[in-house]
């Protein structure tokens, strides 16, 4: 007997499994709106993104792959504990390379490969709302979606513009999906906001905290907010390349060597730059 | 003691689940749940292997007058039947029931969309027509083989004129166990002026 067979496969009782499972395919014919569900407790801790994982457990099966990001890198604390758990109750295949995943949880990142139509890429979202910033009542902002009066977030961006000469938004940038749902993207960097729109995979975002579910279909136009006069801008890293891989064109993150003090930069998504290398050296 | 069915209600289910949902997400592609719906019984193997992966005691549905698809969906998955007008899945199993079927189905409100009711049709019609569709799920505008039925069951849905988000979704499933799926953004298209023709 292994251990898993404590456990229900992939963890959750079959109910919840049905009513995530509802939940999803209403969230796919409503792009961007945020569809109610009963969350579960689950028993990890709390910021590991409970939403997220209820939904891999009510997608995985016994042909699925697993890949687990956060941060951008697949062997965080968080990803590894993550991939154990659900490893634990499914026995599923776990990868960390993108080609190979057909799930991909997430929670800050969205790979730098272009997704397929045969992936899902699973967010965990700590804040659903985008509306948050500007009204914290829940029941106003359901208001303010069903009437599509989407006036103040415009004005703090204005006002954001105003003060700072740019939007000050850094991560969960807001976008508006179909032309209809303003919504949150998760803490993604704005670099990754453009992989949303009319990508070829499936992305699904799970709150576990606020029960809510939202996806954004494949296919699907997904515009950041900007004005006319100033267009939305993703981070900038001319002139700066990751230190391993010498890519130009990935996401970076800043880093500091202790005891030089000496500034450099390298790729946040872990496996793509060990496949550059891998490639470099071929 | 015997099972009535062999149909595994986690792995069955999980893998019915995933082509459904791949049917929502890529709208006008055809799955199949072949392999699943033959371990159920029954005249409606295929529409049971559906409900039993999405119906259970917190949700209702409406068989529109079947009474053996009503028992055997019942039997299976412990749902309530319902008025239409208040059923979260309605089944459809008679191509004259389509003008009811949306006439009464809940189409959710401005606040809460999701409170829809998903229409589940049967649909064994050949796939003679060249449709074309547009929305979220397809690429631009493309054109898809599908049923007369098909082409009827949007007609019927938008003659109902409902305001997004409000709206219902559609999923097609035959005996044989294809299921294609029309969520309620997919707009039918016209190219050159001709819609919905005869497959060359
Ligand atoms: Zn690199």
């Amino acid at each position: 007997m292994t251990q898993a067979d404590h456990y229900n496969y992939a963890f959750l009782d079959e109910g919840s499994k049905r009513e995530i499972r509802r939940t999803t395919l209403k969230a796919i014919a409503i792009p961007g709106y945020q569809v109610p569900f009963g969350s579960r407790e689950l028993p990890i801790g709390r910021g590991w993104g409970t939403g997220g994982i209820q939904l891999t457990l009510s997608l995985i099966g016994p042909e699925d792959t697993l890949k687990v990001i956060d941060q951008g890198s697949d062997e965080s604390v968080n990803a590894v504990n993550i991939k154990k758990f659900i490893r634990l109750t499914t026995n599923a295949d776990i990868t960390t390379d993108t080609h190979k995943a057909t799930l991909i949880q997430s929670r800050h990142r969205i790979p730098e490969i272009p997704l397929d139509e045969n992936q899902i890429l699973i967010f965990q979202v700590p804040i659903p709302e985008p509306l948050r910033i500007v009204e914290p009542r829940e029941e106003v902002t359901k208001k303010m979606h069903a009437e599509k009066d989407y006036a103040p977030i415009w004005l703090q961006l204005y006002e954001s513009l105003i003060r700072y000469g740019k939007v000050t938004i850094p991560t969960e940038y807001p976008c508006t999906v179909e032309n209809r749902y303003i919504m949150n993207p998760s803490p993604i960097p704005k670099f990754d906001n453009p992989k949303l729109h009319q990508a070829k995979c499936l992305y699904l975002f799970g709150a576990g905290r606020e029960k809510k579910i939202y996806a954004v279909p494949p296919y699907t136009d997904v515009v950041s907010l900007a004005f006319d006069d100033v267009p939305f801008e993703r981070e900038n890293f001319t002139g700066k390349c990751c230190r391993l891989c010498g890519s130009t064109n990935t996401y970076l993150d800043e880093m500091y060597d202790g005891e030089t003090g000496e500034r450099f930069y390298q790729c946040s998504d872990t496996s793509y730059c060990k496949e550059v290398r891998a490639n470099a050296n071929h | 003691m015997n099972k009535l069915y062999q149909f595994d209600e986690v792995f069955d289910t999980q893998s019915v689940f995933r082509k459904l949902l791949k049917a929502m997400s890529y709208p006008g592609e055809q799955v199949s749940v072949t392999e699943e719906k033959e371990k159920l019984f029954g005249n409606y193997p295929a529409l049971l292997a559906a409900a039993m992966t999405l119906l259970d005691n917190e949700v209702t549905f409406a068989a529109m007058g079947n009474s053996e698809l009503s028992h055997d969906i019942r039997l299976v998955t412990l749902s309530q039947e319902t008025e239409p007008d208040k059923a979260d899945y309605l089944f459809v199993t008679k191509a004259e029931q389509l003008s009811d079927a949306f006439a009464s189905a809940k189409c959710g409100t401005l606040t809460d969309p999701h409170t829809s009711a998903t229409i589940i049709i049967r649909d064994n019609e050949a796939l003679c027509k060249a449709l074309c569709l547009s929305g979220p799920g397809i690429d631009g505008v493309r054109e898809y083989a599908c049923s007369e039925l098909l082409c009827e069951a949007i007609a019927a849905r938008d003659n109902q004129v409902y305001e997004y988000p409000q709206g219902v979704d559609m999923i097609f499933i035959s005996d044989s166990g294809r299921i294609m799926a029309v969520p309620r953004l997919v707009k039918r298209r016209e190219t050159n002026g001709i819609c919905c023709s005869i497959r060359r």
